[in-house]
């Protein structure tokens, strides 16, 4: 950083200079053309993000820029996206300082995106076509990253993973002399006995085969009952940690799902009412077992959601400029993110099920507390994301946010051998007191010109930081190891925190 | 053959016998589940077709089985089909005997397919992802035989090809604002120029790498009428696009080239006879063509006439299944049932092929059609071509004085071959080619075959175990025998074995 900072200016300079380079396939050195190229000033730093893409030779340049601090990062399809300085592809970028007039010139490799390959195969070591493959993050619940579907010789490829353990899993697979239940790789039918793979860039994981496991399907049947007429056309979806499938009900309202794995499942029905009155659903959590299940379901308007927004005093708080967002959640994953629209009243309509709310960035208010609907903190921390069951029914669900006005701030210099990092990444996590495991997501900014950071609209609590160019997005492990400070924030606290730079040895 | 002769029963016995055996791979010989395995009679022997599927040790068994002679034949998803006893892939079967109280041990080795791979690079020899490759039997008219994606790597894998001669081709497409035009493999836009690549049994021919040429592609868009979804297929020679509009609709980017557009929608209220909309056209692309307008009109249903000759029953009596499927510049479409003795069928704008398949004792002799008169060539039995302008009727004759064709077919040894296949092909000479699809039949205990139904006209005949379904330049090649049939006298022909030298 030094280096660096030598060159560093304090304000923008006059004379224009460039940034240029070339693009390359790191794998080959092949030039890489049409990759998509972004230059971003640091805070401090004049001039605005800018983007380009390389030429067929796949040289790239950004001419006429003021001086100042840049982080450079480039992108293909197919490829893992880089960044300027990375030491690995799990590091950060280090910006670089463009002096007046002065011209960069740089390298730019990308890797290939991971892959993870095998065979689905039977009892003989023969290849299965035709089978659909999912491939999950090794996460608990697992998370889908991909699906392929075995060619002639049973062979499957998954791509565009990230480095890091995944899991491998058959969908169900009927034959005629017989049904083999989903299966994970290698040959067992729950996710503890999984063997995980592991994906690394600019190379193929093999050997994730799986040889699916004989077992019994069974049925999933009922009837949907709707208020008034009966209608056809109303759409029942069944939904797994697989995916989902859907029936269109005819005038009797009765479905049937046959070949159903036995597990976890929502399921859910929808339809229009009568005289384009909005929609009629249902929802339920069903645990399917060996003989199935027969399920009722009564579909209803969709349920009003009233939300009410109070601070901690009990006070109401007016809601209509802050970014609340929403996802429904099911047991597929979570939805799309969407601002949660309410009318003048507070209400909303949501179709039932499992949903998730949370407050957006902000720096004037943080959660305390949701309460109502059966709402808990999925992230641990109110301040992350709330799970929120919405029942089906005509019965007015109340959930209360009660806000805080006063966040807290943390904010601070990072220092590197006594002189301030600029364009540092800085990681903080919000840790459960008792057990120190991270609770909600990680917040990252950078380090401006002048090595500050600042992270605003914190709620009270315990966090560790840590400052370093080593890791791109640190788990809780590598913040530790990162030498990640702890800190208590108090309610509406000012807490200023100089870290040092931490650098791998 | 002299041997399973000698061994023929000339009765069916009353004393059970069981054939049994297993199914393996080729490659690797592990054993093959859920293969299905044919047990079919030699005509005059044994008992009925009877099926059966290899267990998990890749094992089959038939008890019990009448004496007899027997056709055993095995089929596997992606595995060529085998026939016990053939000398090569595309070889026939030959029988295999069994006597009362017999039981038969056979192993039946199957093949997988061929598969051809390779990469599509752009200029700096990078795969590129996501680009559709082809690949087309390298004689013509084109057809798509099969189709791949490119990985992130550009690499793609074309599979399930019966050996023989191909040209791979990749799709236009456009990566990051940059068109590529449709290329054969190395590199050509011209077929002549394309390199030929040979499929290979139980192989992956690899190495097939394309590199398109960047080019200009341009836009097909347009409006279409009618508020009800519509669906709109632009095909070309490198396949169809089908896409679902109400009002304005948009196709990826096209090379330069001869395009067809067909549209149709569901009109239950406005189009009562037939429920449908529709509209077709054809153009040249060699601009941006945005602007197109497509207008729906209702189709009216075709008019189908029987009339038939030298009969005294009515024709509503016969219902004679009719088949239809969709020809476009990407090849022939699905075949589609349209019923029996249908008065009326609903045609979608576009070119069709219509066939009519006439019950037993009935040939057809002639088919007219109102939009463009005559059909294909000049024989009403195979397909007929039929241009679908949203109305039009259509005629067929038939008439009841079928010909036939019979007689014996004799070995190199100059005994009867029994189970030999008989393959006959109805065939235009002037055009050397083939009508309609071919028919097999396969001879008896004593070498007899009989084909009939049979249209006026000429034929060519070929009895071999050489081939599974020989194409018109085997047959050729074989010294097939050619017939002409006139009226409905039988002809006897006997046969001499084709045996490859």
């Amino acid at each position: 950083m030094f280096k660096y900072l030598l060159f560093a200016l304090t304000c923008g300079a006059l004379q224009a200079a460039a940034i240029r380079g070339r693009v390359v396939e790191k794998q080959t050195g092949h030039p890489l053309a049409r990759a998509l190229v972004v230059v971003h000033p640091l805070d401090g730093s004049n001039g605005a993000t800018a983007s380009a893409r390389s030429n067929p030779n796949g040289s790239f340049e950004f001419p006429g820029l003021p001086a100042g601090w840049y982080l450079v990062s480039a992108a293909k399809t197919g490829f893992a996206g880089v960044e300027y300085g990375q030491k690995r592809w799990s590091s950060a970028g280090t910006p670089v300082a463009l002096e007046e007039s002065g011209e960069i010139e740089m390298n730019l490799a990308l890797p290939h995106s991971g892959a993870v390959s095998g065979r689905v195969i039977d009892e003989n070591d023969v290849g299965i076509p035709n089978c659909t493959v999912f491939v999950y993050r090794n996460t608990r619940p697992p998370e889908v990253a991909g699906q392929a579907t075995t060619d002639d010789r049973g062979v499957y490829r998954v791509s565009g993973l990230s480095p890091g353990a995944y899991l491998a899993r058959t969908a169900i697979l009927n034959s005629a002399i017989g049904v083999y239940l989903p299966t994970f790789a290698r040959d067992s039918v729950t996710v503890g006995g999984a063997i995980a793979s592991e994906a690394a860039l600019d190379r193929d994981t093999l050997y994730a085969d799986v040889r699916p496991m004989a077992g019994r399907l069974t049925t999933v049947a009922g009837r949907v009952s709707s208020p008034g007429p009966a209608r056809a056309s109303v759409t029942v979806t069944l939904v797994s940690d697989m995916g989902s499938q859907s029936q269109t009900t005819g005038l009797d309202g009765r479905f049937a799902f046959d070949r159903v794995a036995p597990g976890a499942y929502d399921i859910y029905a929808q339809a229009a009412a009568a005289n384009s009155a909005g929609t009629l659903a249902a929802w339920r959590p069903i645990e399917i077992g060996a003989n199935g299940a027969d399920i009722s379901l009564d579909l209803a308007p969709l349920p009003s959601v009233q939300f009410s927004f109070v601070d901690t005093s009990g006070k109401r708080v007016d809601s209509s400029g802050l970014p609340f967002l929403t996802r429904r959640k099911d047991l597929s994953g979570p939805g799309k993110t969407e601002y949660l629209r309410l009318d003048a009243g507070g209400q909303t309509r949501l179709d039932p099920g499992r949903w998730e709310v949370a407050l957006g960035p902000t720096a004037s208010w943080y959660v305390v507390r949701v309460s109502g609907a059966g709402a808990h903190a999925s992230s641990g921390t109110a301040a992350g994301w709330n799970e929120i069951a919405v029942a089906p029914g005509n019965a007015a669900i109340a959930v209360e946010v009660v806000l805080s006005p006063h966040p807290a701030t943390l904010r601070g210099l990072v220092g590197d051998g006594g002189q301030p990092a600029s364009g540092a990444p800085v990681y903080l996590e919000a840790i459960d007191p008792g057990s120190g495991i991270r609770w909600g997501g990680l917040r990252a900014t950078r380090t401006g010109v002048d090595g500050r950071y600042s992270f605003a609209g914190l709620a009270p609590g315990m966090y560790r930081v840590a400052s370093t160019f080593e890791y791109q997005a640190p788990d809780a492990a590598a913040m530790s190891r990162a030498g990640a400070r702890d800190v208590r924030i108090e309610e509406g606290g000012k807490v200023d925190l100089d870290l040092d730079l931490w650098v791998m040895p | 053959m002299n041997r399973w002769l000698a061994l023929l029963l000339a009765a069916v016995s009353l004393h059970a016998a069981v054939i049994r055996g297993t199914v393996v791979n080729q490659e690797g010989g592990e054993a093959l589940s859920q293969a299905w395995v044919m047990l079919q009679a030699v005509s005059g022997s044994g008992g009925a077709t009877r099926t059966a599927q290899t267990d998990s040790f890749g094992m089959f068994a038939f008890s019990p089985v009448p004496a007899g002679a027997y056709l055993v034949s095995a089929t596997r998803q992606y595995s060529v089909p085998a026939y016990y006893g053939q000398k090569r892939w595309n070889s026939a079967g030959m029988p295999v005997v069994v006597e009362a109280n017999d039981s038969l041990t056979l192993s039946i080795r199957m093949h997988r397919f061929g598969a051809i791979t390779g990469r599509v690079l752009d200029e700096n020899d990078v795969g590129i992802l996501g680009h559709e490759v082809l690949a087309y039997r390298d004689a013509k008219p084109v057809q798509i035989i099969a189709r791949a994606t490119t990985d992130d790597y550009g690499r793609y894998r074309l599979f399930g090809l019966a050996p023989g001669t191909y040209l791979v081709r990749s799709a236009a497409k456009t990566v990051d604002g940059v068109g590529y035009l449709p290329a054969f493999a190395p590199g050509s836009q011209e077929m002549d120029q394309a390199r030929r690549v040979d499929a290979v049994l139980d192989q992956d021919s690899t190495g097939i790498d394309v590199h398109p040429a960047q080019g200009r592609l341009f836009e097909v868009a347009g409006v279409v009428s009618g508020g009800a979804p519509v669906e709109l297929t632009l095909a070309g020679e490198t396949g169809r696009q089908t896409i679902s509009a109400s009002g304005a609709f948009r196709f990826n980017p096209v090379a330069p080239g001869q395009y067809e557009l067909y549209a149709t929608a569901p009109s239950p209220a406005n189009c009562r006879a037939s429920g449908i909309s529709g509209a077709y056209t054809s153009f040249p692309v060699d601009r941006d063509m945005t602007g197109l307008t497509v207008a729906l009109s209702c189709v009216v249903p075709t008019s189908i006439t029987y009339s038939v000759e030298r009969s005294a029953t009515g024709r509503n009596s016969l219902n004679p299944a009719l088949r239809a499927r969709r020809v476009d510049l990407a090849g022939v479409g699905d075949t589609v049932s349209l019923g029996n003795g249908p008065a009326y069928a609903v045609f979608a704008p576009g070119q069709w092929e219509i066939q009519l398949q006439p019950p037993a004792g009935y040939s057809v002799t002639g088919y007219y059609q109102s939009n463009s008169g005559l059909g294909l060539g000049s024989r009403p039995d195979g397909w007929n071509a039929f241009t679908a302008r949203g109305y039009g009727s259509v005629w067929f004759s038939l008439s009841s004085g079928t010909g036939s064709m019979r007689g014996a077919v004799t070995g190199t040894d100059r005994e009867a071959a029994m189970g030999a296949p008989v393959y006959l092909e109805a065939y235009d000479p002037k055009s050397k080619t083939r009508i309609g699809e071919l028919r097999t039949v396969q001879t008896g205990a004593h070498g007899a075959y009989q084909f009939s139904g049979l249209a006026p006209g000429v034929y060519r005949v070929l009895a071999t175990f050489e081939y599974v379904g020989p194409d018109t330049a085997t047959m050729e090649l074989s010294g097939a025998r050619t017939v002409s049939l006139v009226g409905s006298d039988p002809q006897t022909l006997d046969l001499d074995l084709f045996v490859l030298p």
